[in-house]
């Protein structure tokens, strides 16, 4: 990444730079298939593979009933210690707040407000 | 007699038994002298000299072994008949039909495996010594050529890092025998020694390469295509951009636009981002990235020291240093200046510098960042750090359920509190009065010491100032008036917190965690004067006797130890301890 790491200037010279910055911080990744992470970035690469750690997925399930054709929507929530993202996959990224507090507190809910 | 022998014979045999045939020979009943008629049935005697002798053979045996026996058989222990039975055919095995049969299947199962085994071998091993030694090797040597890097701590990070991350956890658990080898773990200690021989054979055989292109033969070119990102050719004009594993074609030919150097201009105010989540700074977060590019840039410097002169290159050699000492210069220089910490103080709250160390980031950056720096900067630092602290982000009471904001505490305890302290433990005294004499002055006191890292500063200055003033340090013991100087402010601040000393600790009682407080309040004692030390004691009792009391309650010792260990710190320091304490019955 040194390529691409600004040395002589202190301006953001291309998108990945703000990649860069929420570097050690918590973001909140989209990925394909109605799949969201929160998380801490620790790594990424020009693909936006990404490593993170203490992540939550949420999976947005929805399911249609077959008589009725009612959709139901179901979230699924998942949760790693360290995580590899291939960049594939990856449609956005964002800073994000501590909504997923380290292991000392409970969850309260399983759907939150996202 | 003869119901003991037969029980003998019965276990021994199935075969045997009263009237049963053997062999197909003559049956018959016999009379015998020792075991009485009807005991067995006869077969023919068996050729002499075979494996399989003959109950008649057998009993013979038995009879001569017996030998003065009396015809009243006694009842042979069980040893006895054991060592009969064992000498029954002369010591060897005696085999029956049956069991030459299981044996002959079992070695004919053997031989199938083997047989097996052996046609396996033999295919594999059809095109052996094909290759020869030298053909392997320089197979050998294209391959591993392509792993040889310069720099292995920027090109294999990663697993240089983890491998002595690994060695040093070994080390500490005090694993026998670990090698702690940058270049290689126990089990690859070889590919690391040849990893290295290789890259040296490398590196030789492409700088002869590029002296002299016409003597190169084919396949030293190869690794000098593979090293080099440009070549020159014969007959080219100019160099040539070679694509190999190393330097591989780029897709996107992106061509950098120069940015301004703005460094100096950079002091704007933090835009407050327009999103309400977000209460990041992308200003602070490109100053903490510059200095991570910087750091990491003097890092690799570092790695790179030029090599040491060769003889009658002297002059060269020296070029060579004193370009590398510029370099690391301007670097150094351009990571001082990221760090905003010359930015003057007033112009924009909180401070920049004290921006960057408010994100978790920023403070793990900074031990890293001293390594680089004089001591002049590093003194800058702290000055800076000292005179804007209550703006700190982690300057402020501790509260429990806080578990973000306790880890950031934490983290600022363990990255920037022990190399300042390092500093400030060879600092001279006045350097000492000038730093309390700042704090005091631009800090809320009574705010600061509520948190743990003021409570580890004022602590480090006035245990430094005590080592200094008894001579204990490395420099002459401080004139009158400096030591009047520091009374003076050993007295402000002791008037500002005057009262308020038992508000230091925090309101959980159940941890004896406070042993922060308890250290402040011995390097308050030691240098204060007997009225100033009545106040304290008056002030603290309480919290003395409560955590005497909880440790004479405690149920496990540990604790209770720690508890008194604490409070020891600061009772030694008055001359005191915690076995004088008399606990009032009423509590």
């Amino acid at each position: 990444m040194d390529d691409h790491a600004p040395l002589e200037g202190s301006g953001i010279e291309e998108p990945l730079d703000l990649v860069r910055l929420s570097l050690d911080e918590r973001i909140y990744v989209k990925l394909r298939g109605d799949r969201e992470l929160r998380g801490k970035l620790h790594a990424y690469d020009g693909h936006l593979n990404m490593v993170l750690g203490d992540v939550e997925e949420t999976i947005t399930v929805v399911d249609v009933n077959e008589e009725t054709s009612e959709e139901v929507i179901r979230i699924v929530k998942r949760n790693c210690e360290m995580l590899f993202v291939r960049g594939d996959g990856v449609i956005l990224s964002q800073e994000s707040e501590w909504k997923n507090a380290p292991r000392q507190r409970i969850n309260h809910s399983c759907i939150k407000n996202i | 007699p003869s119901h003991a022998a037969s029980s003998i014979w019965g276990s021994i045999s199935n075969s045997t038994g009263k009237g049963v045939e053997l062999g197909g020979g003559n049956a018959g009943l016999v009379h015998d002298p020792v075991f009485g008629v009807g005991t067995f049935a006869l077969s023919h005697s068996s050729p002499g000299g075979s494996n399989q002798p003959s109950l008649a053979e057998i009993e013979a045996q038995l009879m001569r072994t017996a030998g003065t026996q009396p015809p009243q058989r006694r009842m042979m222990s069980v040893e006895e008949v054991e060592a009969t039975l064992m000498n029954i055919n002369g010591g060897r095995p005696i085999i029956s039909e049956a069991m030459l049969a299981e044996q002959e299947a079992k070695n004919g199962r053997l031989e199938e495996r083997r047989a097996e085994r052996q046609a396996r071998q033999a295919e594999l091993a059809k095109y052996n010594g094909l290759m020869t030694q030298s053909d392997k090797d320089f197979i050998n040597r294209i391959q591993i050529s392509q792993l040889v890097t310069d720099d292995p701590y920027a090109d294999d990070f990663y697993c240089q890092v983890y491998t002595a991350i690994r060695n040093r956890h070994q080390q500490q658990m005090g694993m026998p025998g670990t090698m702690v080898d940058s270049g290689a773990t126990d089990r690859r200690r070889g590919t690391g020694r040849t990893e290295q021989r290789m890259q040296q054979q490398v590196q030789r055989i492409v700088s002869d390469a590029k002296r002299n292109p016409k003597r190169t033969n084919g396949i030293d070119k190869d690794l000098l295509l593979l090293h080099s990102s440009e070549l020159t050719v014969e007959g080219a004009l100019g160099k040539i951009a070679v694509n190999s594993v190393l330097n591989p074609r780029q897709l996107l030919q992106v061509s950098k636009r120069g940015s301004t150097n703005d460094v100096s201009a950079g002091d704007s105010p933090k835009p407050s981002s327009p999103g309400p989540v977000s209460t990041k700074s992308h200003t602070v977060l490109r100053w903490i990235e510059g200095v991570y590019t910087y750091v990491l840039a003097l890092e690799q410097k570092r790695r790179q020291l030029p090599q040491p002169p060769r003889m009658g290159e002297e002059e060269l050699g020296r070029e060579k240093i004193q370009e590398w000492n510029e370099e690391y210069g301007v670097l150094a220089r351009k990571m001082w200046d990221e760090l905003r910490i010359t930015v003057p103080i007033g112009v924009v709250h909180p401070h920049p510098f004290i921006a960057i160390l408010n994100f978790s980031k920023g403070k793990k950056v900074i031990p890293r960042v001293l390594r680089h720096l004089l001591p002049e900067q590093t003194l800058t630092l702290l000055t800076m750090l000292v005179a804007n602290f209550e703006s700190l982000n982690v300057c402020k009471a501790e509260v429990q359920e806080d578990v973000q904001g306790n880890q950031e505490i934490e983290l600022f305890m363990n990255t920037i509190v022990p190399p300042l302290l390092g500093f400030v433990s060879e600092a001279p005294f006045r350097i000492v009065v000038g730093l309390l004499a700042l704090f005091i002055e631009r800090n809320n006191m009574l705010w600061v010491a509520r948190s743990k890292p003021g409570l580890a500063f004022l602590t480090l200055f006035l245990s430094r100032a005590e080592i200094l003033k008894q001579g204990q340090g490395n420099y002459p013991v401080p004139d009158e008036r400096e030591i009047q100087q520091w009374n003076e402010l050993y007295n402000r601040l002791f008037t500002q917190l005057q009262t308020n000393f038992s508000v230091l600790f925090m309101p959980k009682a159940t941890m004896p965690e406070d042993v922060h407080v308890w250290r402040f309040l011995a390097a308050m004692a030691v240098g204060a004067l007997v009225e100033q030390q009545h106040v304290l004691v008056t002030e603290v009792r309480e919290k003395v006797l409560e955590n005497v009391l909880a440790a004479q309650k405690s149920r496990s010792p540990a604790e209770a130890a720690q508890r008194i260990r604490n409070v020891n710190l600061f009772l030694h320091a008055l001359g005191l301890d915690a076995s004088q304490v008399a606990v009032p019955a009423a509590m």
